[in-house]
């Protein structure tokens, strides 16, 4: 029944790892990660660094100074009239005018300058405080212990992390894994459903069934292009780990990685979910004639793979609801939700292992149900999908 | 080594597309199977290649199932991978016939000479025309020497001179030992090559048999005469009937017997005699009399 795997899987994986879309989509994605994992670095270059020139109309120069100890350079005092401040913005002598009063002050500008007013604000009121504890006579000690921060040191005994900085790392974690599980079965599932209606429609097909059980062609389908996956994967996964490694908020992402635990579950539901939606996508890609109708074939299962993920968000902050737990053991939900759930919650290893056994069985029937379609599928190059499915069933005993 | 069709029925829910159908072909022999659009011939094959289960009926070779890797097959609906290399894609479906790697280059480029087109060995199947396409095609249906060789519509599409080394080829294939089942819809290329046909229509076989059996069925006692006293003719006791075509004269008898009595009469009457033939029945009047004169 496998004899003719090996050429159809090497085939196969040769002819996607020769094509120009495979070359660029990789490099594509990888300027993509390493953009996305230096995101900071990348808007830090865009930011409006220059600081809008201020004039201030103050009898304090103390005021002047201490806005340039904070960190606002581009500072004049001067002695001008409302009038004059605001020939000068339009000629565009100066950006901003402040007229202080005692404690209080004035802005005028083209448009809001948070920056300055910040700065201001902070200015005068230390100015401010410091002639209330002077008239009011407050011993400054005093005034630093009220300022003292309390501090409120938290544990968690659940399994995301036992503090809020590894909680926010598992959470990251999953979160990107999540996403990756999400895409990667997007991409190539539909690309293995393409694949197939592209043999169809350009009759290869009927060679290769004239030879090969279709379980067969579809599992060689679905391995070669889940070898790809696993390559591109990896090509990614590398790139992202030493890029995000200077990086820190990725950083706590890739601690994660380095857990044999998260790693050993990622695999395991990653690869059974591939599995399950890739014959999805095989059986429903040969039904179909041409490529474009396939994208609409395929929606339903675009459909139920949405909707695993919206669950998967909603449960990366209650991963304990009941109606997580219950998700987690349909087996389209499964890879996403018990993954979430055995990475954020103590889930018992029974659990687990009934959501595995559970997914296995499915893709078992799965393959057996299409390949009774697969076939007849194959061969038939109708329009209406339903009228189809029941002649593929009572042509084929 | 005989294939053997043996009351092979194919329903398609309410639909049947081949009726109890049975014909034999022995080994070494060439096999026409002829009909209309529909009338079954593509069924038939994909039954042949274990592709659709029959409803009834047995198919053997050799008294067994048949065996896909002794079977060589080009489809109606011509296929191969547009983006892939001719070698790759050959090497890659004579592999799935369980050919070796090695083997099947050798085979491949041997094959592309004797269709004279070698040089496109590493060309994408989508950079070449249809007719070479088409030769590319016929490779991989030949690459492992099969047994059994099914060419559906084999001829169409192809130029004359390709048809003609498309025939030298095949020709050479039946010499050599190997049985082929072939349809078409141009009748002088089966008249030619086949030793044995069989007519479909709606499923069913309404002819078959080997060539001169059937012809002589069919044969009619019909002169072409080509004369200057066309209308002596008419006047002429055994004939039946005269119909004129290009520039001569159907002239239809009721046996050859009473040739010599017509072409008395035209030499009395001092008609000029330019053709006198008996008009031989050709394949493309039994199979439109077969299945044209019952389309309704």
């Amino acid at each position: 029944m496998f004899h003719n795997f090996r050429p159809l899987y090497l085939f196969t994986l040769r002819s996607k790892l020769r094509s120009k879309a495979f070359l660029i989509s990789t490099i594509l994605t990888i300027l993509f990660i390493l953009g996305f994992t230096n995101i900071d670095r990348l808007l830090a270059n865009f930011e409006d660094t220059d600081q809008a020139q201020a004039i201030l109309v103050t009898e304090n120069n103390e005021l002047t100074t201490l806005m340039q100890s904070l960190g606002y350079e581009d500072i004049e005092s001067a002695a001008i009239t409302e009038k004059e401040a605001r020939t000068g913005l339009d000629n565009g002598d100066y950006e901003i005018v402040a007229f202080i009063e005692n404690d209080s002050a004035r802005v005028l500008s083209e448009r809001p300058e948070p920056d300055f007013t910040t700065v201001l604000q902070t200015a005068l009121r230390e100015i401010r405080n410091a002639e209330l504890i002077e008239t009011s006579n407050i011993d400054p000690s005093v005034l630093a212990a009220l300022n003292e921060p309390v501090t409120v040191d938290e544990s968690y005994l659940g399994r995301g992390g036992e503090n809020s900085d590894e909680l926010f790392s598992s959470f990251a974690f999953v979160y990107v894994m999540l996403m990756l599980l999400y895409v990667s079965i997007i991409t190539y599932g539909s690309m293995i459903s393409t694949e197939v209606t592209t043999e169809k429609s350009s009759r290869v097909m009927e060679l290769i069934i004239s030879t090969t059980h279709p379980v067969t062609h579809m599992l060689a389908k679905i391995s070669a292009i889940g070898t790809l996956a696993l390559l591109q994967i990896a090509i990614f996964l590398g790139f992202g780990y030493f890029s995000a490694r200077s990086n820190e908020m990725a950083q706590s992402v890739i601690d994660n990685a380095g857990n044999v635990r998260a790693v050993v579950y990622l695999l395991t539901f990653f690869t059974l979910g591939y599995l399950l939606y890739a014959a999805m996508f095989a059986v429903l890609g040969s039904l179909v004639s041409r490529v474009e109708e396939s994208q609409q074939m395929t929606m339903p299962v675009i459909m139920l793979l949405v909707a695993g993920f919206l669950a998967a968000m909603f449960g990366l902050n209650n991963p304990e609801a009941q109606i997580v737990t219950i998700l987690s053991y349909v087996p389209f939900f499964t890879p996403m939700l018990m993954f979430l759930r055995v990475m954020l919650v103590d889930v018992p290893v029974w659990e687990v292992a009934l959501s595995i056994g559970i997914m296995i069985a499915s893709i078992g029937v799965i393959l057996w149900v299409g390949s009774k379609f697969y076939r007849g599928g194959v061969l038939f190059y109708g329009n209406n999908a339903i009228k189809q499915w029941r002649q593929i069933l009572q042509n084929r005993q | 080594m005989t294939l053997h069709i043996d009351r092979v029925s194919k329903q398609f829910g309410e639909f049947t597309a081949v009726d109890d159908l049975s014909f034999h072909v022995p080994k070494g022999e060439m096999f026409g199977l002829l009909g209309a659009n529909g009338a079954g011939k593509t069924t038939t094959f994909r039954m042949i290649l274990d592709i659709l289960k029959p409803s009834a009926g047995t198919i053997t070779w050799d008294g067994r199932n048949v065996d896909h890797r002794i079977v060589g097959y080009l489809p109606e609906e011509r296929g191969l991978y547009p983006k892939s290399p001719v070698r790759d894609q050959l090497v890659f479906l004579a592999s799935l016939k369980g050919m070796r790697q090695a083997e099947a280059k050798r085979a491949v480029k041997s094959w592309l000479e004797r269709l004279e087109i070698p040089q496109y060995e590493t060309m994408r199947v989508e950079q070449l025309s249809k007719g070479n396409q088409q030769k590319i095609q016929l490779v991989a249906a030949l690459l492992h020497n099969p047994e059994l060789l099914i060419l559906d519509e084999p001829f169409s599409g192809l130029d004359p001179v390709n048809v003609e080394i498309l025939k030298r080829e095949v020709l050479a294939l039946r010499d050599a030992g190997t049985t082929i089942v072939f349809s078409s819809h141009r009748m002088e290329h089966v008249e030619e090559l086949c030793q044995h046909i069989g007519i479909l229509k709606g499923g069913r076989a309404v002819v078959s048999g080997d060539v001169p059996t059937i012809k002589a069925r069919y044969a009619e006692p019909v002169l072409f005469i080509e004369t200057d006293r066309p209308d002596v003719l008419q006047s002429i006791p055994v004939v039946r009937a005269v119909e004129p075509y290009k520039d001569g004269h159907f002239v239809r008898l009721d046996s050859f017997d009473d040739s010599d009595a017509v072409l008395g009469a035209l030499v009395t009457n001092g008609a000029a005699v330019k053709t006198f033939m008996r008009q031989p029945v050709s394949l493309n009047d039994i199979f439109i009399k077969e299945v044209g004169q019952h389309v309704s």
